[in-house]
């Protein structure tokens, strides 16, 4: 039993799944291994972020720049390819999402409230665990994030862009070499 | 309601086509008909009604906050164009289907637009409403250059379809112009009331100057007209229906819209004297044209200069006279241009030297010809007769420019004559040597041509029923003696004679129109209004070019230096000027800020002194974390927090880019270094300006106090983030808008490829040349 298990204890995710592509001299161990053990802790401190900013420091506009600041580490340790691992939705569609949302949001409170932006909150005390406030301007923020979000991904592409190997052919064709 | 619910057909019926054409090919031109023709039932059942001076009218409300509405009004002018642009609209349409038979693609456009324009067409003669008429107004050149356009594939269509939106929505920004100042003038832009009470004065009279110019360039009057001539490479159906019958009326339509409050100095003598020339002018074009279509256009232009001349006028005759031409010129026109369509489609030329026998063949369509060319000419029993002894007595009275008017008028019906039968002959007689092309002519096609002629002839049998229509409009004026009404005899009157004398002449000159070519071939020295508007499209076009080469250098430094120059200096002026230099300055409030600034000065003074490029970066995000340090000590933990964040992003992204370019910047040469000093030392000045006047009010806005105390209850105690997301949430709206546009634009114009692509994604081997590639 234990003999058939030994082979698939080999890792069978690298640490950054695209570094392998980078040739050797474009690779930093050290860099790559802080990044996959920081990143999803970026993540979570950019959800923390948004959650906490009605309260605390904080707010949808520094949640999305950690959030992408976590997406730009994996993009340079890992290249390109890794960007995209990390981040598969193309920023126009982030963007657009981001956009959608806000505006809803906006529209949404003069359908329900008659007011352009109308928010809403509510106090809920949940006993024990304590006291939740909740505001639907949160929907809002959400927008503000995808929209930052967007964008960063959309200036980490465009600088990345004459080394992005998939789309080098493409590059080629508008571009003098 | 039934109004608007008019208009509201045409544009549902425009969705349908372009949904369903794709699969009902041709089709959809029967069932874009349906929308006109039901307007047009819809304006028939009611005319009685409106005849009998029971105006019918409605308001759209749209941004009533404004009080903003669309007043839509139908009285006998509205009426008589709306019956011709519904009428002919439904003919043209059924005559489509067969037309546009063999048609692959595209006909959702043709289609859709069709309709559209008919009913854009329909709104603007229905609004009661400068500016409702205004946006109708340009909604149909729109459509008239989609039109000419199509599918952009033909150069020369191209080149057509931009001259004619060139020239008329030019015009018609000017006309904008005019009717903002004649609704200012007025107080109202109503045009009933503005009708009822006109302005007077200087800048009235500037605004109608104004005004007519847009009605003179829709409507191809000298010198505007080389367009209309030009927009004939669109399809015929197109052609019978924008340029022949609906939109290029627009322009006499508004003439006569606004005639019997200003037909005076300056409007009856522009208006006559531009419509006498395009008579005169298009008349005798159209006599050289080899080209059926071509010919059929510059007698349009003619037509349309006829129909300015009486109804700017402003007499009761004349204006009967007008309304009259209005529906002779409709019916007769779009016929003659479905004819030539018809000879289009089943000969495969519009040219006159290649075509021969095409009344043997089509003994049916050469019927319809020759009726419609009856009413062109002037000759009874049609409608275009009535109009034409109308028009002559109507100068036969005393009227503006009376005499000389009428001669022009007379040397004008000479000319029509003659291109009516130069027409006649270059469509239908035959020439021997040149092969037959024409085959049958399907009823399909000759059913709707055939329709408007047939109205053009019955209802001059009835001339009580024009009469009554066109007095709809006529009895805006007093009559002087008795009243002028259309008969088919009159008895042997001046107008009569004259009409004779213009038959013997239009013969005689049909006759001897070789030795009118020669003459032409004298007029060199007449100044060329297509080359004068094609000359100064091209002084705009170079003018553009010089300004974009002098000003789009192409050098990012230049452009930082007039972009921070302008910063610094126009408001930095401006707050030098309204606040002054703070005196009242205290250094620092802790020791620590002492500590922070000097750090940061020493970042900065890094900055210029350093010459490798990466260096410098480190050193400007350096001055960067100080800033967000100074945010810390003055108790601002959410502007450090988004500084330290923008910082690092900052820093990052010029990582990415500093290091494919050469590691050290080569200093500028002295002048320029010196300039770019007196800059920043400017920038700088300005900021440290603005810093201190920013830090020297103490006293707490009034809106401040209320943020404090409102925080807590709109979602939490972080008052800065409740103003972004709650108080100033409109701004931070519209301040993610720009980001969101910024960065598409930013991105779409570094990116070459699509960057709505995926992004590449690893896989699990790489080849050798993948890894070659990536470290190039």
């Amino acid at each position: 039993m234990s003999d058939k298990r030994l082979p698939t204890s080999v890792p069978q995710r690298r640490l950054l799944a695209a570094a392998e592509g980078l040739p050797a001299s474009h690779r930093a161990l050290l860099l790559e291994v802080l990044t996959r053990v920081v990143h999803p802790s970026v993540v979570l401190v950019g959800i923390y972020l948004l959650l906490a900013g009605l309260h605390r420091t904080g707010g949808g506009f520094a949640a999305a720049l950690v959030i992408g600041l976590g997406l730009v580490l994996r993009r340079l340790a890992g290249g390109p390819q890794e960007l995209g691992a990390a981040a598969p939705v193309p920023p126009g569609f982030l963007l657009g999402a981001g956009l959608t949302l806000v505006a809803g949001y906006a529209v949404a409170g003069v359908v329900l409230a008659d007011e352009l932006l109308a928010s809403h909150h509510w106090s809920l005390h949940l006993g024990r665990l304590g006291h939740l406030e909740v505001t639907t301007s949160l929907v809002f923020e959400v927008g503000v994030v995808l929209i930052v979000l967007g964008l960063m991904l959309d200036v980490l592409r465009t600088f990345g862009a004459e080394e992005d190997t998939g789309s080098a052919e493409e590059a080629s064709t508008g571009r003098a070499p | 309601m039934p109004l608007a619910l008019l208009l509201g057909a045409h544009g549902l019926a425009a969705l349908l086509c372009a949904a369903l054409a794709s699969r009902f090919g041709s089709r959809v031109f029967l069932l874009a008909a349906l929308a006109p023709a039901a307007a047009c039932g819809w304006l028939l059942a009611h005319s009685a009604e409106v005849l009998a001076g029971r105006e019918i009218r409605q308001d759209l409300p749209w941004a009533q906050a404004l009080d903003l509405s669309v007043p839509l009004r139908l009285d006998g002018l509205a009426l008589l164009l709306g019956l011709l642009v519904t009428g002919v609209g439904a003919a043209v349409l059924l005559y489509s289907y067969r037309y546009f038979a063999d048609r692959e693609g595209g006909l959702g456009l043709v289609a859709g637009v069709l309709v559209l324009f008919a009913g854009a067409m329909l709104a603007l003669v229905l609004a009661d409403h400068l500016l409702a008429l205004y946006v109708a107004w340009e909604l149909t050149t729109l459509c008239s250059f989609l039109l000419i356009g199509e599918d952009g594939h033909k150069p020369e269509a191209r080149r057509a379809a931009v001259r004619a939106l060139l020239v008329t929505t030019g015009t018609g920004f000017v006309m904008l112009l005019g009717l903002l100042l004649l609704g200012a003038q007025a107080g109202t832009y109503r045009v009933s009331a503005l009708v009822e009470q006109p302005p007077h004065g200087g800048l009235t009279t500037a605004a109608l100057v104004l005004v007519l110019t847009g009605a003179l360039g829709k409507s191809a009057q000298v010198p505007f007209h080389p367009w209309l001539p030009a927009a004939m490479v669109a399809a015929t159906p197109v052609s019978a229906y924008l340029h022949a019958a609906a939109m290029v009326k627009a322009g006499t339509y508004l003439v006569a819209r606004l005639s019997p409050a200003f037909a005076e100095v300056p409007w009856t003598p522009i208006v006559v004297s531009a419509g006498l020339a395009t008579m005169l002018l298009g008349g005798g074009r159209a006599l050289v044209q080899t080209d059926l279509k071509r010919l059929l256009a510059f007698g349009t232009v003619a037509q349309l200069g006829f129909l300015m001349v009486l109804l700017g006028a402003g007499t009761r005759t004349a204006a009967l006279a007008g309304a009259t031409m209005l529906v002779a010129h409709a019916l007769f026109k779009s016929t003659l241009f479905l004819v030539v369509g018809v000879i289009d489609r089943e000969a495969g030329t519009t040219d006159l030297r290649e075509l021969t026998g095409v009344r043997h063949r089509a003994p049916g369509l050469a019927l319809v010809a020759v009726l419609a060319c009856l009413s062109m000419a002037g000759l009874p029993p049609t409608v275009g007769y009535l109009g034409k002894e109308a028009a002559l007595e109507a100068f036969v009275e005393p009227a503006p420019g009376g005499t000389l008017v009428l001669a022009g008028l007379v040397v004008g019906f000479v000319l029509t004559v003659a291109y009516t039968l130069y027409f006649l002959w270059g469509a239908f007689a035959d020439r021997p040597g040149v092969t037959e092309r024409l085959e049958r002519v399907p009823a399909t096609s000759l059913a709707p041509t055939a329709a408007l002629a047939l109205g053009g002839l019955v209802l001059a049998l009835a001339p009580g029923v024009v009469d009554h229509l066109a007095v709809g409009h006529a009895a805006a004026y007093e009559s002087h003696g008795a009243p002028y009404h259309l008969k088919l005899w009159h008895g042997l009157t001046p107008a009569l004679l004259l009409s004779l004398l213009t038959l013997a002449g239009g013969t005689a000159l049909f006759l001897a129109r070789g030795h009118v070519s020669a003459v032409r071939t004298y007029s060199r020295w007449v100044p060329d209004a297509l080359a004068t508007q094609d000359r100064s499209a091209e002084a705009v076009l170079r003018g553009a070019r010089l300004l974009t080469a002098r000003t789009q250098v192409g050098s990012l430094p230049t452009y930082l230096v007039v972009i921070l120059s302008a910063v610094a200096v126009v408001p930095g002026a401006a707050m030098l000027a309204g606040v002054g230099v703070p005196t009242d300055v205290r250094l620092w409030d802790r020791p620590g800020q002492a500590v922070l600034a000097g750090a940061l000065a020493a970042a900065v003074g890094g900055v210029i002194a350093a010459r490798r490029r990466l260096v410098a970066v480190l050193l400007v995000s350096g001055a960067g974390y100080f800033v967000a340090g100074l945010f810390v000590v003055h108790g601002a933990p959410d502007l450090a927090l988004a500084q330290v964040l923008v910082e690092t992003l900052t820093l990052l992204m010029f990582v990415l880019v500093v290091r494919r370019m050469p590691a050290d910047a080569a200093p500028p040469p002295v002048p320029l270094r010196a300039l770019r000093s007196v800059v920043a030392l400017l920038v700088g000045g300005f900021a440290t300006l603005a810093t201190l006047a920013a830090s020297a009010r103490h006293r707490p806005s009034a809106a401040e106090a209320g943020y404090f105390r409102e925080a807590p209850h709109a979602g939490g105690p972080n008052v800065v983030n409740v103003v972004i997301t709650e108080f100033r949430a409109l701004d931070t709206l519209g301040e993610v808008t720009v980001l969101a546009v910024a960065a598409t634009g930013v991105a779409s114009l570094v990116l070459v490829s699509s960057r709505m692509g995926r992004a590449p994604r690893p896989r699990d081997r790489y080849t050798d040349e993948e890894h070659a590639e990536a470290s190039r």
